[in-house]
């Protein structure tokens, strides 16, 4: 039994060996060390910026599309000298999509890497396990996603959190403007059952009645998201006589339901759509055509900024961005470098200030300025546009302003 | 077991000691706090493990846990602390309900239906959010305001708790019965055994540090929801560190679970690992499996061995 | 009820590739006697390997989205060869040195195996889900009535699904190999006596049941998206055939794939919000049916 005591006390060791080899410093903070202690007259230190997105899990592949993003923009900020001719440097953490693991990824970040902005933000959930933690540090916040009203409650009053996605409301708000468009009275709202699809069903149910006199919804069917069946719920939506269809499915969803919407013959007038992105090469598929959706963007936004980010991101990396999370992240990191290199580093009351008075030509269409929301001071983003697959090209059909086609 | 006593005693020492050699780092208390939760949960596991049944409840008891706090602060107003000991109320209760009716079930029959267990009580968390909060998921404030010094050391009365079960299961007549029921169910109903009495007495010993585990990890993570409370993958890390340190043992859990977690965030947090790391960490399970029988215990004994 | 004809319809229908997948686990667990949690990777695998092969035909090779039917000719065989192959490795390298040891450290095994492989295919290729714009998955059939209609795929899937379960009893019925996988799984001791090669009947056999996770996975475009993560979302329901047929019970699969499938079916159409509470209610009905029958619905050994 004395050796169980030994083997204690080296697992002891070895749980201080473990946490001593993961305070240590990064390889690359070790360098600029080094650099600045043996040239103190060369350039300033690099200034750190944390990125807190899912890399690994089922997110991932949105989180690849954030880094590609902030990659393309860190690349064109250094070019051009960077702030004040300080280096930026991007600090990628995991969140893999789970809130224990989000939030160890956030204190080291915050404490460990002592970054200056905390960046990123997709899923809801992940952002409200960080909502104790960020009130905590109050360290500036410039948070990409991650819609859910719950989330922005638990931000009220926090001076230091910009946010830049729309609202679950605002969504919810501009895709009324557009249904209230269209002349049909009678629609059925199906919804993965997850807080993404229950939180827009209950907009579609309660709100959207309210703002579109007359428009009813009939019928409200939920599914698990990633079941390959749905065959039975679109039976019933078909008997329920819904002309119009709305979807909030997730992206795997997406063909399967408008397949088996065939396959039973529900023919609604208009099939909407909003899941968080479409497949990859949906526009090939025959299912597509004339579904309508809502989205911040299209790589056909008519804005000198959106020509310039898909040319320079096509340079970069041979590819076209895959969802609207490229362009919102190149944007997330620009404006938050502009406010650096107005507030210096190390500067909160400064930054904030000079975030406060951002105003951007985003690649995503609008100008971005931070106005207040419902309960946080400084959201981004308000509105989304809606589009329509056709001949697999997403077009834009409303607000007309922004059209690239009519609606069919 | 003197000895053993004696060692674990200095363990809880060094374990309390840990603190001060992390100072004020708030990210590496935040690993100690859940290096601790998940060494408790591993150790309650291996303790049903024992009786020769292998659990996919684990993680089902930890939301059960997880929910029970969180509702009895959202509708009671009910302190964390006070919530930690209603979890373990319920979750005893619940487990000893469900081992009553699921404990004839022997192999992977009974591994199926504690995890279809976990499947309905996910959904039920789901489907009734008006008192749950669905889909969206529940928050409640901070344990202790975040202060994580004093959270470890909550964390550690719940390791203590999973450690005096482990070591008591081990120490006293229960051992003989626990392990003639895992060797030969019959040959220990013949001798004499209560089976199903040592069974469910087992299980609902063995959800009770289960439960507190998830009572403790919602105040302190302060959100979370069905798909997060409920997870598998929970469930499957509550045995992969006992595996992988040494099953029907207290120490092996524990180094287990030290271990893998120290590894796996190592590998997460280090470049050049980051978004490839759990394909090292899946080698490395595989690897241990092949090259360490009785895990990391058996290793260490064939050293010994080999040496002497 | 006038939706019950093809309620019941669409149940039989998805029943085939649960059969098909669930029959894979049921060779090596019921033989074997190895919990197979990779299993779901294996399926994923073969996916993945039915859709490089979609790319190449109507990519390079020029022959368009028409390819459905050259797709499943090809892909299975070719997927399955290379898994009953990458099966046996496996079984030979990993599998058989564990086999005197505890349960529990093959399910490790297999567990580890699992989070390798899916993490390796994240790297190697993409966390991205794809899907295949293959013609099959779009074209309906028009059934009789005029009600209804179905996709090609869906039959497609069901079609070879079973046929290939049929193909696999044929082979443990009739052939020498088969008999002797199911004498091992009657009785190890006894088969070792009379002179069966245990260790090689074993690795046949999870070959075996790797090729029919293959073929399911290249089913598997034809109706989902293809990702990494597609493994798990699929073996916890085979895991609960295998469970609710009886371990050993070979035949069972079949019966309980279908029991399943039409309820999952029945559930969706006629209980108030049924598809959202279909899986909680798909394991509450294992979970009853443990408790009534522990062995299962079939005849347990």
């Amino acid at each position: 039994m004395r050796r169980t005591f030994a083997t204690t006390l080296i697992i002891a060791g070895l749980v201080a060996a473990a946490c001593g080899g993961t305070a240590q410093p990064s390889p690359t903070t070790a360098a600029t060390q080094a650099t600045a202690t043996t040239a103190p007259t060369a350039a300033p230190k690099p200034i750190k910026l944390g990125a807190l997105i899912p890399l690994t899990g089922p997110l991932a592949a949105t989180g690849q599309d954030m880094k590609e993003g902030y990659e393309l923009a860190k690349e064109q900020i250094n070019a051009a000298g960077g702030v004040k001719g300080a280096q930026i440097e991007v600090i990628y953490e995991d969140d893999k999509g789970d809130p224990a693991t989000a939030v160890a990824s956030w204190e080291k970040l915050v404490n460990n890497e002592k970054v200056e902005v905390m960046m990123g933000g997709l899923s809801s959930t992940i952002s409200l396990a960080l909502v104790e933690p960020a009130k905590k540090a109050a360290v500036p916040m410039a948070w990409t996603g991650a819609a859910a009203t719950a989330f922005e409650q638990g931000m009220q009053g926090q001076d230091f959190f910009f946010h830049y996605h729309p609202w679950e409301y605002q969504n919810g708000d501009s895709a009324y403007a557009f249904l209230k468009s269209v002349a049909i009275t009678k629609w059925a709202v199906i919804h993965e059952d997850g807080a993404f699809g229950t939180g827009a069903a209950k907009g579609f149910k309660e709100d959207f009645p309210k703002q579109a006199p007359g428009a009813t919804v009939v019928i409200t069917e939920a599914f698990k998201t990633g079941s390959t069946d749905f065959t039975a719920l679109l039976n019933r939506v078909k008997s329920s006589g819904a002309e119009g269809v709305i979807i909030v499915p997730n992206t795997g969803d997406v063909i399967p339901l408008l397949t088996q919407m065939r396959e039973v013959g529900l023919k609604p007038k208009i099939t909407y759509a909003s899941p968080p992105s479409f497949p990859a090469n949906f526009g090939g598929s025959p299912v597509a055509e004339g579904v309508a959706g809502l989205t911040l963007w299209t790589e056909d936004i008519p804005a000198p900024a959106t020509k310039t980010f898909v040319a320079d991101f096509q340079k970069k990396y041979n590819k076209k961005p895959v969802s609207y999370w490229a362009p919102l992240a190149y944007t997330n990191l620009v404006t938050v470098v502009e406010a650096l290199k107005k507030s210096g580093p190390g500067n909160k009351a400064a930054w904030i200030k000079a975030m406060e008075e951002t105003s951007y030509a985003s690649p995503l269409g609008p100008t971005l300025k931070f106005s207040k929301s419902q309960f946080v001071a400084h959201q981004g983003f308000t509105s989304l546009v809606t589009f329509q697959w056709q001949s697999g090209k997403q077009e834009i059909v409303f607000p007309k302003d922004l059209a690239t086609k009519p609606i069919k | 077991m003197r000895r053993a006593l004696a060692g674990w005693a200095a363990f809880l020492v060094v374990a309390a000691l840990v603190p001060l050699a992390i100072g004020g780092d708030r990210y590496l208390m935040l690993l100690a706090n859940v290096m601790l939760m998940f060494m408790a949960l591993a150790l309650s596991w291996d303790v049903v493990a024992r009786t020769g049944q292998l659990s996919l409840a684990h993680g089902a008891f930890f939301g059960l846990g997880a929910y029970t706090v969180a509702l009895g602060h959202r509708y009671a107003a009910l302190h964390p602390l006070l919530g930690l000991l209603l979890a373990a109320v319920v979750g005893t209760a619940v487990a000893a309900g469900l081992g009553v009716v699921t404990l004839r079930l022997r192999g992977i029959y009974f591994a199926i239906a504690t995890l279809a267990f976990a499947e309905v009580l996910r959904t039920v968390a789901f489907q009734l959010p008006d008192i749950t909060g669905g889909p969206v998921g529940i928050s409640m404030p901070p344990l202790f305001d975040g202060d994580r010094l004093l959270s470890y050391y909550v964390a550690g009365a719940i390791f203590v708790v999973a450690l005096a079960l482990s070591l008591g299961v081990r120490y006293t007549r229960a051992h003989y019965a626990v392990t003639a029921v895992r060797t030969n169910e019959t040959v220990a109903a013949a001798m004499g055994v209560p089976v199903v009495r040592t069974k469910v007495l087992t299980f609902a010993a063995s959800a009770l540090v289960a439960t507190l585990a998830g009572a403790f990890y919602m105040p302190f993570i302060t959100h979370t929801d069905p798909q997060d409370a409920f997870e598998v993958s929970r469930s499957v890390a509550a045995l992969v560190f006992p595996i992988f340190g040494g099953i029907y043992t207290t120490i092996g859990p524990v180094i287990g679970t030290i271990v893998l977690r120290s590894f796996e965030e190592y590998l997460r947090v280090t470049p050049p690992w980051k978004e490839g790391y759990q394909v090292v960490y899946g080698a490395v399970i595989v690897l241990a499996v092949l090259f360490m029988p009785r895990g990391l215990l058996g290793l260490s004994q064939r050293v010994r061995a080999w040496r002497s | 009820m006038e939706a019950l004809p093809q309620t019941l319809l669409f149940g039989i229908l998805r029943s085939g590739l649960y059969a098909l997948t669930a029959l894979g686990l049921a060779i090596s667990l019921g033989v074997i006697g190895i919990v197979n949690f990779a299993h779901g990777e294996f399926v994923m695998l073969g996916a993945y390997l039915g859709f490089w092969l979609y790319l190449t035909l109507s990519g390079p090779l020029g022959l368009g989205p028409e390819v459905s039917p050259l797709v499943l000719a090809v892909g299975i065989p070719l997927s399955a060869l290379v898994l009953f192959i990458v099966g046996r490795g496996v079984f030979r390298f990993t599998l058989r040195p564990l086999l005197a040891r505890p349960e529990l450290d093959q399910m490790l095994l297999t567990f580890g195996m699992a989070i390798l492989i899916q993490n390796s295919v994240v790297i190697a290729l993409s966390p991205q889900a794809l899907d295949a714009n293959l013609g099959w998955r779009f074209e309906l059939i028009e059934m009789p009535g005029g009600v209804v209609s179905v996709t090609y795929a869906r039959v497609a899937a069901f079609v070879l699904s079973m046929a290939l379960v049929a193909g696999t009893y044929l082979l443990l019925a009739r052939t020498r190999i088969g008999k002797q996988m199911r004498a091992v799984a009657q009785n190890r001791l006894g088969a070792m006596v009379v002179g069966i090669h245990v260790d090689r009947v074993y690795e046949v056999a999870f070959g075996l049941s790797l090729a029919l996770a293959a073929g399911a996975g290249v089913m598997l475009i034809f109706s989902t998206q293809v990702s990494p993560f597609i493994g798990l979302a699929t073996i916890l329901k085979a895991f609960s055939i295998v469970v609710l047929a009886g371990l050993g019970n070979l035949f069972g699969v079949v019966w309980a794939s279908l029991l399943l499938g039409v309820a999952e079916q029945v559930i969706s159409q006629y209980v108030p919000n049924g598809a959202a509470l279909r899986d909680g209610l798909f394991f509450l009905i294992i979970f009853v049916v443990l408790l009534v029958r522990p062995g299962g619905l079939g005849r347990s050994r």
